[in-house]
């Protein structure tokens, strides 16, 4: 009881306040893997070593069961007072009024002066901050340089050369090189990711501000077809093997093809499982459009729960996570590259060759992308499952390349109006 | 071990109804009887009031709203149960689900019956065959046999090597096929005999030997025996473990979440009808939906039970009845 009381005179903004009895206990829950968990509480013990009041407890939850179990929590009325958010469910739980209005505590608790404006405005919706995010990441492609060397194909100097045409002619090169059994690219066809990188490149978004489809049939038939014929050539990997492969090792770790389709975060898991050398690269852009298509995407933010008891602890440890110099160091680029400029170079000067090449890309797409405003309607997540669904039925011979656009398309609309009404 | 208990409590019962005349004490005797009965029964009925009508009311309520879990539900009447026929995943799901249910079912039971009769022949060392027989049963629902099943019916698995030994070549993965994947799940299915047969080997048990005895005399031959005197005396033990096993089969839900990654793919040819509740409920925060679905599942193996049961008539052979 006495906490609370407390905790309401601490709501004056005026951090600095600490419970004389009994300590603050704050929940904080997140994804990742178990190099991110050693992180994570590495960061929360630097955190209480200079509170001793604050009792965080962080827990680590795999994506699958995250949302589950996160959802099952809020209405059981148990929220965390500490989540890791992302960008496909943010629209979804400000419009049930779940997650704390984070732009009450800038500048005075949380600092975000030189904080990157793209991609905090990831984290807003109708200009208030709901989520920030902890890391910038793309959607690009991991390639094996060991296999590159031995085919001896190498990557294009310029990033506008490198359209999905040439792509084709690239994968193909690798898989003639390469032999039988190894095929130049992984099959992409039914990643929402790419199709959307796809979309973009011709200067539309998957959805409309209002939650509807903002694709055409003609985008997704085109996209579908696209692959078909890198399957017909040879170019990229056949469905029997990579359907036996999806469930537990990606084609490229598995060592059958020599490109991948990755959000560029994950490369340190992706090379901590190979002895060959993994390096990325933006995805393939189409020829003549001078829109990459690819953009600057927070691949995870921190938000905080709206019913927290809490909230002047809460923000405190999130203004903690962003731009404590210790904690800066600790984190590194695990959840992606930090958008804060003094968080990028204090830890420029300790990466590794593969992390810089990773910070400077995101900074050289930064620069030259164009800016998700959007953000994913709460049907995005069903969308997704059913491109796979639908390319699946394209895959085995169920379906003819019109059904599948046609189908795609109806289901999709059917799916958001769902969630509209 | 409680097909047993069910048959010696039939026993007296059907001994009390061929006596006409109730005795006062016996009735007394029998409320006793009740009591106690019930006693032993408290703790499953603490767990059923508290932790298990609850949900199952609140889902029948659920089933007539819209819910998202994040928000509080809508009533929307029956439009969760008329959306369910213009869905085509859920279609999917049915068709799915009942082809599992038809094929399983009989291929299970099948091999649990043969295992039964196998170990039931006087063998040393029963107790330890029967444990090596149980093990799938126990480890069927565990993430390493979603690998170890990769492993046999994948491109490279142990299946398509025999089949290459004899010659058939490039039959491809049997999991990442949406013609085979179903069929694989099948035979994990059957893999999983031990808990069918270890009720079959009870009832087998109680069989009594003299009736073999008595048709060897007469000429009876094994296959004679087994068809005649095993089989139908075995009825009631069959008819108990196709109920059983037709429910489970309908509820399905580990095999395919782990052998799919929870997806129910290759175009839906996995997608068992529980899968569908879990990703509908759970992936997309359509509870209310999800619930629908559980009741109409519901109604489903409710059917199929009253078949069973309907049907059980014609062929099930209870030894004291005639």
């Amino acid at each position: 009881m006495s906490i609370g009381a407390l905790n309401l005179a601490a709501c004056s903004g005026d951090t600095a306040t600490i419970p004389t009895n009994g300590t603050v206990p704050l929940q904080f829950t997140y994804w990742g893997s178990t190099v991110r968990a050693q992180l994570t509480n590495n960061v929360v013990q630097l955190y209480q070593k200079g509170r001793p009041h604050t009792q965080i407890s962080a827990q680590l939850i795999d994506f699958a069961s995250y949302w589950p179990k996160l959802a099952t929590q809020v209405s059981g009325g148990g929220a965390p007072d500490l989540l890791q958010m992302d960008m496909r469910y943010v629209d979804l739980y400000v419009k049930k009024g779940l997650l704390l209005n984070l732009s009450r505590f800038t500048p005075q608790s949380i600092d975000l002066h030189d904080f990157n404006p793209v991609l905090l405005s990831q984290g807003k919706v109708k200009n208030t901050i709901y989520g920030i995010p902890l890391g910038a990441n793309f959607s690009g492609i991991f390639y094996d340089q060991t296999m590159l060397e031995k085919a001896n194909v190498p990557l294009p100097a310029q990033v506008h050369d490198w359209t999905w045409d040439q792509y084709v002619e690239y994968s193909l090169a690798i898989a003639r090189a390469l032999g039988p059994g190894v095929y130049g690219s992984d099959d992409a066809s039914g990643n929402i990711l790419f199709l959307e990188i796809f979309v973009r490149q011709r200067g539309k978004e998957l959805y409309t501000s209002d939650g509807r489809r903002g694709f055409a049939k003609q985008d997704i038939q085109d996209w579908l077809t696209y692959w078909i014929n890198m399957r017909k050539i040879g170019a990229c990997i056949p469905p029997n093997i990579s359907g036996d492969l999806n469930n537990s090792t990606n084609p490229l770790i598995a060592g059958k093809v020599a490109i991948t389709f990755q959000p560029s975060n994950t490369i340190k898991s992706y090379q901590s499982s190979t002895p060959h050398t993994i390096g990325m690269y933006i995805a393939p852009t189409t020829a003549g459009l001078k829109d990459p298509g690819t953009y600057l995407k927070a691949s995870q933010l921190v938000s905080a729960s709206a019913t927290t008891k809490y909230y002047s602890e809460a923000v405190s440890f999130i203004n903690f996570l962003l731009n404590d110099t210790s904690a800066i160091k600790v984190l590194g680029i695990e959840r992606g590259i930090p958008g804060s400029a003094r968080a990028q170079n204090l830890l420029k000067p300790a990466l590794s060759a593969s992390d810089l090449t990773q910070l400077n890309l995101v900074d050289q797409i930064s620069a030259m992308s164009r800016p998700k405003v959007v953000l994913d309607p709460p049907g995005a997540g069903e969308v997704e499952s059913l491109l796979a669904f639908v390319n699946q039925g394209l895959l085995y011979g169920k379906l003819t390349i019109a059904e599948a656009a046609e189908n795609f398309v109806t289901q999709t609309d059917k799916i958001l109006e769902r969630v509209i009404a | 071990m409680s097909i047993v208990q069910a048959q010696s409590d039939q026993a007296p019962v059907r001994a009390e109804k061929s006596l006409p005349k109730k005795r006062k004490s016996a009735a007394r005797q029998n409320v006793k009887e009740y009591l106690v009965g019930y006693l032993f029964l408290l703790p499953w009925f603490i767990g059923l009031f508290a932790l298990t009508l609850g949900p199952i009311v609140g889902s029948l309520y659920l089933s007539f709203t819209s819910y998202d879990i994040l928000s509080a539900p809508q009533w929307i009447g029956i439009r969760n149960f008329i959306d369910m026929f213009f869905d085509m995943h859920f279609l999917n799901a049915i068709y799915v689900t009942i082809l599992y249910v038809v094929l399983s079912v009989p291929l299970k039971l099948a091999v649990a019956l043969l295992i039964a009769v196998a170990l039931n022949r006087g063998l040393r060392g029963l107790a330890l065959y029967r444990s090596i027989y149980y093990i799938p049963s126990l480890v069927g629902g565990s993430v390493a046999i979603a690998i170890l099943w990769q492993q046999i019916f994948g491109g490279d698995g142990i299946v398509n090597q025999g089949l290459s030994l004899i010659g058939i070549h490039g039959m491809g993965s049997w999991i990442a096929n949406p013609d085979t994947a179903i069929y694989t799940l099948v035979i994990l299915s059957a893999w999983q005999f031990g808990s069918p047969m270890l009720i079959f080997l009870a009832g087998l048990r109680q069989i009594s030997q003299e009736m073999y005895e008595a048709a060897s005399i007469d000429g009876a031959g094994r296959a004679s025996k087994f068809f005649r005197i095993t089989l139908p005396l075995l009825s009631p033990v069959i008819f108990f473990n196709l109920i059983m096993q037709v429910i489970a089969a309908f509820q399905a839900f580990t095999p395919a979440f782990i052998v799919s990654s929870g997806n129910g793919g290759p175009y839906d040819s996995t997608l068992f009808y529980t899968l569908y509740i879990y990703q509908q409920g759970f992936g997309y925060y359509h509870m209310g939906y999800a619930s629908a679905m559980a009741w109409a599942l519901l109604m489903v193996i409710a059917l199929f039970t009253a078949i069973s049961f309907l049907s059980s008539r014609y062929w099930v052979f209870y030894q004291d009845e005639r």
